[in-house]
């Protein structure tokens, strides 16, 4: 793991980072001054590459001439430091470094373009934050410190708590970053005008949008005080073994107490110009910081225990497959179901590609939280045991992480098309699908009724995409999707029941010993799809032949579930699920082939 | 007939224009149209309905906001322009307690009521790095012609909340914009984010019933039908007042608005 300091290299680097914070404080003054649109258009300006620095123009303009030199110097970095630089995971971070700045760049462009909407806004201000975070973070790695750095003993490796209590530090303080952000672009500043009392008290008296952002900023400050107060008393504790995290956690208990004093002048100048930047600025150097102790902290004493990391071969291929690509892929092939459903006559590739793209990126997402918190039952089932989580190739933290990116990148895809309520509703399929949906299947039976409901979401995600409404359409798609998976999913439990048994997994076939629960339900989910599939032909989606055609379907996947209902046997379990794969794909052709378009 | 005939000689002189210039077409139709909606609309006017003004005058209780000087430091262009500093516009009120750029309109009364849209453009200007006017109503679908008459950059921010945001650079001297709101909304901000100092408000509305207060106070609505509405008062700064009023045939109505300011 030894590394060849180059003194070029890591003054480099450092000059970059310096001008990274200095690209920092101007985009706050941008903000500060109100100059955010003091030129109307992007790439140029006012259609020059300089115009007159006059007014607001002088800080937007100033602004880009900046960025676009950053631009320049991590260009060099990801150069430089891809040609010298052995240890891959640091060639990584460099071009890391490049791709967030062009990404960063498209977004400053397109908040100027829109007009700064403020999730744009807010995703330009937070992805800044992370950017210079992650170019002081390579300066670091590429310090003469982190070479003279020693990892401990491997029997002490993953026993110390404090790049745990980093990691926390680090994550209370980008929530902390994103909460000031939604203040700046929300206009929530002014929403409580006293400090450090809350109009004259310690909690408001009546609520608006602003004033609960606004309050959220200031309680969850507390909480940040909390974490980097308990990352300094470790430290401290430490000295004697590192002073250079002892050092690191004197400066975030310095930065902390300056930032303070900035929130309150901030308030009691009236959010003036340069009180207001300075704490934008001051933000970004505890994020940047405390992400690097926590990077130092666990090269130094590793994040977990080591004997769970023993196996050290991986690669990029183990966190694609954590993503389930092959799953991925179907929940993009309905979505595109209910986009296509939903377009009138106007069809728009490229915003086609996005929805696709933020859909795929999502649902990778979705799955990658689904085994953090199933890595363990993974282990047990044979199926399952190669995951690269029960593996040991990618650990449980790295997942929700790696998770957290793809789910991130999505959403923010989704806002970029355009389709903020698209972005709501996969929003709320994930958290329905990893945090609802995977505690609960291994606690009730209703499991399948549960996972139904994030599992029916594609079709919407994709209507809304198009119509930025939850009209009756969208509702129809949703319920036959949602009945449909239940005859499914029930058949499917009926064959492996014993699979399901030796992982205890609560599947309703597997606790109900003679089938009774099961037929009841089957009865009644499919006669309920059965009614609900004539649907599209009522609310006018689809013509007469999808009336008819999905009548004679409706009918044949009947007559397999009753045969099911009455014989009670595995072959009949097998012809349902034959037949449900079949009948879904048939309806969806069916209901496109025959769609009626309202322009 | 003589109407119609000077109609017909119209429309031959616009169609051999038509001709020369291609891409005019549609405007010189819509002119011709609204032309004789227009004389349709005065006709029909005359005789069956009555008309009457609405005149007034907004008085400000208290005593006289001082405005302040504006830093132009920012931009030495707009410095020079002013020998002595420009002062601020948020509360205008002479020495007679008398308050300045009131949009006095009629805000129901009038539903379901069509009329035509003029086809002059409200000149709306940015000189000396100051909007003129500062206060300004135009109707649904006029043209609203943007100058810069200034030799420096300025953005014209409008930020509506019913009709579409706008954000478009002016950087020439003497440049030229044409903008249309669709829209009824009252008051909205335009704002420059060069100049921040710089602030307009445009009022959108359905029908030509609106004025703003002068230098003394004073507004009037002309051409009123006779009939019951409610008359409204908006100022940037002040909370809207409304009160309302009958109009009979040919007798001017006067009315007064009282508009206090309830803290700083």
């Amino acid at each position: 793991m030894k590394h060849e300091f180059s003194k070029g290299l890591y003054s480099y680097v450092c000059f970059t980072a310096l001008c990274t914070l200095v690209l920092v404080v101007a985009g706050g003054l941008v903000t500060s001054t109100g100059s955010s649109l003091a030129v109307p258009d992007w790439p140029l300006s006012y259609g020059q590459l300089m115009p007159p620095m006059v007014g607001g123009i002088l800080y937007e303009h100033g602004h880009r001439m900046i960025a676009t030199f950053v631009g320049i110097l991590v260009i060099g970095m990801a150069i430089w430091v891809g040609r010298k630089e052995s240890r891959s995971w640091v060639r990584w971070m460099a071009y890391s470094a490049l791709g967030l700045v062009i990404l960063q760049g498209v977004l400053g462009g397109i908040t100027v373009l829109f007009l700064l909407p403020t999730p744009v806004s807010v995703a330009h201000a937070t992805t800044g934050q992370l950017f210079f975070s992650l170019i002081s973070c390579t300066a670091l790695v590429l310090s003469s410190t982190w070479r003279d750095a020693k990892p401990v003993d491997s029997d002490r490796r993953g026993k110390e708590v404090l790049p745990r209590l980093g990691l926390f530090m680090a994550i209370t303080v980008l929530i902390q970053l994103i909460l000031g952000a939604v203040i700046r672009h929300a206009n929530a500043a002014h929403a409580i005008p006293d400090f450090p009392l809350v109009f004259g008290g310690l909690v408001p008296e009546s609520w608006t949008r602003t004033i609960a952002i606004h309050y959220a900023h200031r309680v969850w400050a507390l909480v940040v005080i909390l974490s980097i107060s308990l990352f300094f008393i470790r430290a401290f504790n430490l000295r004697k073994e590192d002073q250079t995290l002892y050092k690191m956690g004197q400066v975030l208990f310095l930065l902390l107490f300056l930032q303070i004093i900035l929130a309150a002048l901030t308030i009691w100048t009236r959010i003036a110009v340069i009180p207001t930047t300075a704490h934008v600025a001051v933000g970004a150097c505890i994020l940047a910081l405390s992400i690097a102790s926590t990077l130092y902290s666990s090269y130094r004493f590793g994040l977990r225990d080591r004997h769970e990391r023993a196996v050290p071969r991986r690669s990029f291929r183990d966190f694609w497959a954590l993503g389930k690509p092959r799953i991925t892929f179907m929940v993009c092939l309905t979505t595109a179901i209910g986009y296509y459903l939903a377009i009138g006559n106007s069809f728009h590739p490229f915003h086609f590609f996005m929805i696709m793209l933020a859909t795929f990126f999502v649902a990778s997402g979705a799955s990658t939280w689904n085994q953090a918190i199933e890595k363990d039952l993974d282990r047990m089932m044979e199926r399952t045991k190669n995951r690269p989580l029960p593996s040991g190739k990618i650990s449980v933290v790295e997942a929700w992480i790696w998770g957290f990116f793809w789910v991130f990148a999505g959403l923010l895809l989704f806002g970029l098309a355009g389709s903020f309520l698209a972005s709501l509703m996969a929003f709320f399929t994930v958290f329905s699908y990893a945090l609802i949906y995977t505690p609960l299947k291994r606690i009730t039976s209703w499991n399948t009724v549960i996972g139904a409901v994030p599992g029916a979401m594609p079709p919407v995600i994709g209507w809304t995409a198009v119509t930025n409404s939850l009209s009756l359409e969208a509702w129809i798609l949703f319920a036959i999707l949602f009945l449909w998976q239940l005859p499914h999913f029930y058949a499917i439990a009926w064959l492996y029941k014993e699979d399901y048994a030796r992982a205890s997994f609560p599947m309703l076939p597997v606790i109900d010993e003679n089938g009774e629960r099961t037929v009841r339900h089957l009865f009644f989910w499919s006669v309920l799809l059965i009614l609900v599939a004539l649907f599209p032909y009522f609310a006018k989606m689809a013509g007469l032949s999808y009336l008819l055609g999905v009548l004679i379907l409706g009918i044949g996947f009947w007559q397999s579930i009753w045969k099911l209902i009455r014989l009670r046997s595995k072959l009949e379990a097998r012809r349902v699920l034959l037949a449900s794969v079949l009948y879904l794909p048939l309806l969806m052709i069916l209901l496109a082939a025959s769609k009626i378009s309202h322009p | 007939m003589d109407l119609s005939s000077s109609v017909r000689t119209r429309t031959h002189n616009e169609r051999s224009r038509i001709k020369h210039n291609e891409t005019n077409a549609e405007e010189y139709m819509k002119r011709f149209l609204s032309l004789g909606a227009a004389l349709g609309i005065a006709l029909s006017a005359n005789v069956s309905m009555a008309a009457s003004s609405v005149k007034g005058s907004v008085n400000f209780k208290g005593a006289k906001p001082q405005m302040k000087p504006i830093s132009m430091a920012a931009d030495p262009n707009c410095a020079k322009l002013h020998t002595k500093p420009l002062m601020t516009e948020y509360v205008l009120v002479n020495d007679a307690g008398k308050l300045q750029n009131v949009f006095v309109y009629i805000k129901t009364g009038l539903e379901g009521k069509k009329f035509p849209v003029p086809t002059t453009p409200v000149v709306f200007d940015q000189t000396g790095c100051r909007y003129e006017p500062h206060v300004f109503g135009v109707m649904t679908g006029q043209t609203i012609e943007i100058l810069n008459s200034d030799s420096t950059l300025h953005n014209v921010h409008a930020m509506p909340t019913k009709n579409k945001e706008f954000n478009i650079g002016m950087p020439v001297k003497n440049m030229k914009m044409n903008r249309k709101f669709d829209t009824p909304e009252v008051g909205i901000t335009i704002k420059c984010d060069v100049h921040p100092w710089m602030r307009a408000y445009i009022s959108v509305l359905p029908h030509p019933f609106f004025a703003v207060s002068d230098a003394s106070g004073a507004f009037e609505i002309k051409d009123l039908p006779a009939g019951k509405y409610t008359l409204a008062a908006w100022h940037e700064k002040m909370d809207e007042q409304t009160q309302e009023i009958t109009v009979e045939e040919g007798k001017p109505l006067t009315v007064e608005f009282n508009f206090e300011r309830a803290k700083n």
